[in-house]
């Protein structure tokens, strides 16, 4: 392995070259009218950024806590209400142990209760179209 | 009431430190406005819109990283390689977009002298085309590296730190550089007759 080659010791034609090449390759100093423009610019760039980061900041903090709200909801009411739930609060996974344990038995016999309230279950006729009652009155009943 | 003074204190300490933040800003800005402006221009091959462009972004996101150097040296490091950094995402932007328009686009070499000037202000716009070419036609390590220790006068450990390469690397690339550049631009050096000159006349 050829260690990495040395800098070239540079003679004299070498250096008055590089020379030449600093001097015709620069760009024209910056005048004080100019310096001052540069200045004013970096500046107002850096004033942008700050009105640009403080009109974001409230508006990223809503939308964090927007998001962890509707990730705690979406928790709350989700399927895993039904089990034992994995509640995320303020960003924080929070195991919670439910006071009751349901069972799938206990959830049909909820739901049936609240389809018994719905329907009122006293004229069961209205849970039928109006032409079946028709039908019935006619052939059924006649 | 020591509630109170508390907070003042800590208000004074906070507007001290954003003092102390600004005070070193605008040092690094005197300290380093025209090398670092001059480097940009360099880099993107004349451009000086880009490269003022540059430059002021590069002293933003210095300004922003400023709290977390407490070593000056560090700091200008850090804005160096930024400084690289967007000079090289700028090239390489402007060469796709020059294959995507299908034609040539050599670099804009700015024309504007100021009167009575330094050298370079007098220099032919030709002569800085030719140069600009002749780097454009290096690799990229070879470029930055010549710049960055022939023209700016870093030192090799110094350009090794900047462009993130062992110094031997470096020395290399400037080897390689100096080689190809005296063969592309032969009629700029000193033995031959300049072309500057001879244009001029």
């Amino acid at each position: 392995m050829t260690p990495p080659a040395e800098h070239p010791p540079r003679d004299r034609a070498d250096t008055a070259f590089v020379e030449r090449l600093a001097a015709y390759y620069a760009p024209p100093p910056l005048t004080p009218s100019r310096r001052a423009a540069f200045d004013a610019a970096l500046q107002a760039r850096l004033e942008k950024r700050q009105r640009v980061w403080s009109r974001l900041t409230p508006t990223l903090a809503a939308g964090m806590a927007a998001a962890v709200l509707a990730l705690s909801l979406s928790g709350r009411f989700g399927l895993d209400s039904c089990t034992p739930a994995s509640h995320t609060q303020a960003g924080l996974a929070v195991v919670t142990q439910p006071a009751h344990r349901d069972t799938w038995e206990d959830t049909v016999l909820a739901l049936n209760a609240v389809s018994d309230e719905e329907e009122g279950a006293e004229d069961d006729n209205a849970l039928f179209p109006d032409d079946y009652l028709a039908i019935e009155s006619a052939f059924l009943k006649g | 009431m020591d509630g109170a003074l508390e907070t003042a204190a800590a208000h004074d300490r906070l507007t001290v430190q954003q003092l102390d933040l600004e005070h070193r800003f605008a040092l690094l800005v005197s300290a380093h406005r025209e090398r670092a402006r001059r480097l940009a221009w360099r880099l993107v091959g004349g451009d000086a819109e880009a490269a003022e462009d540059i430059t002021q972004d590069a002293f933003v996101k210095a300004y922003q990283g400023l709290s977390a150097f407490r070593h000056e040296a560090r700091l200008e490091t850090w804005f160096y390689r930024v400084l690289i950094r967007q000079a090289h995402s700028y090239r390489r932007w402007r060469s796709v977009r020059a294959r995507w328009h299908q034609m040539e686009n050599p670099p804009e070499i700015e024309q504007a002298a100021q009167p009575g000037g330094t050298n370079s202000d007098r220099a032919d716009p030709f002569v800085k085309r030719r140069i600009a070419e002749a780097l454009a036609r290096l690799s990229r390590g070879q470029r930055e590296a010549f710049i960055l220790v022939h023209l700016e006068g870093f030192s090799i450990r110094e350009c090794a730190e900047l462009l993130g390469k062992p110094g031997g690397t470096v020395k290399s690339h400037l080897h390689r550089a100096l080689t190809r550049l005296r063969t592309d631009l032969a009629e700029l050096r000193p033995c031959q007759a300049g072309p500057t000159e001879e244009h001029s006349r």
